[in-house]
């Protein structure tokens, strides 16, 4: 079955043990058609594939309204079936942060609306 | 404060050491660096980025300044992945159902 570990970490982790060999998962996950019927399209923007090794693994880029996650696909052989890690990477940019002055906001309250950044 | 300032800030790893060494509680910028292999400007360049976030506030006391962690900061991590642990459990059960319709 699956499960999730997270912690107090920035990424959520699925353990799916599927009935399926990998080359079919791979082609589930990897055909862009067949993957958005179950996956569906990210909130914004489109998914796009950052690196593909068949049938083991293909990392997506998957546009959020808070930036770029990472979404890890992992297969593996299991019995006659597989094993599939799904690794969801919330958005973090590789680039330091570039330190520029600015109004101290004021603290909003705690029942004011947050800002969303538009994408 | 832009939530997307928040995965930013933590992003960086030695941001990001700096944040978790203020889990332990209040400091100020000389005892938050002890251990680090960083100069005092570079600890305080990494505060300044975490306090934009709103990761982090300040409290002057005299000549020092300290600093702790600001609770709500993480709100927008906590929120994002709220929603997806929310989001996946359905895709996957599709994913199978789908396994099953396809030819092998």
């Amino acid at each position: 079955m699956s499960g999730t570990r997270d912690g107090a970490d920035d990424a959520l982790v699925f353990e799916v043990e599927l009935e399926a060999p990998p080359e079919k998962v791979w082609r589930a996950i990897a055909t862009p058609e067949i993957r958005e019927a179950w996956l569906g399209e990210p909130e914004t923007g489109a998914a796009e594939i950052a690196a593909a090794e068949a049938p083991k693994r293909l990392d997506l880029v998957w546009p959020t309204r808070d930036g770029e996650s990472l979404i890890s696909f992992e297969i593996s052989p299991a019995g006659g079936g597989s094993h599939l890690t799904i690794t969801h990477r919330a958005p973090q940019e590789a680039t330091v942060l570039a330190f520029k002055p600015r109004p101290a906001p004021a603290k909003p309250a705690a029942a004011a609306p947050r800002w969303r950044m538009a994408a | 404060m832009f939530e997307a300032d928040v995965f930013r800030a933590l992003g960086d790893p030695t941001r990001r050491a700096v944040y978790e060494r203020l889990t332990g509680g209040e400091r100020s910028v000389t005892e938050l660096r002890e251990g680090l292999t960083i100069s005092q400007p570079a600890v305080s360049q990494h505060l300044a980025a975490l306090k934009a976030a709103g990761l982090v506030a300040e409290r002057r006391d005299g000549r020092k300044t300290y600093y702790r962690i600001e609770p709500e900061g993480l709100s927008p991590l906590i929120d994002w992945l709220g929603r997806y642990r929310a989001f996946w459990p359905t895709r996957i059960e599709r994913l199978k159902r789908i396994l099953g319709e396809m030819d092998q």
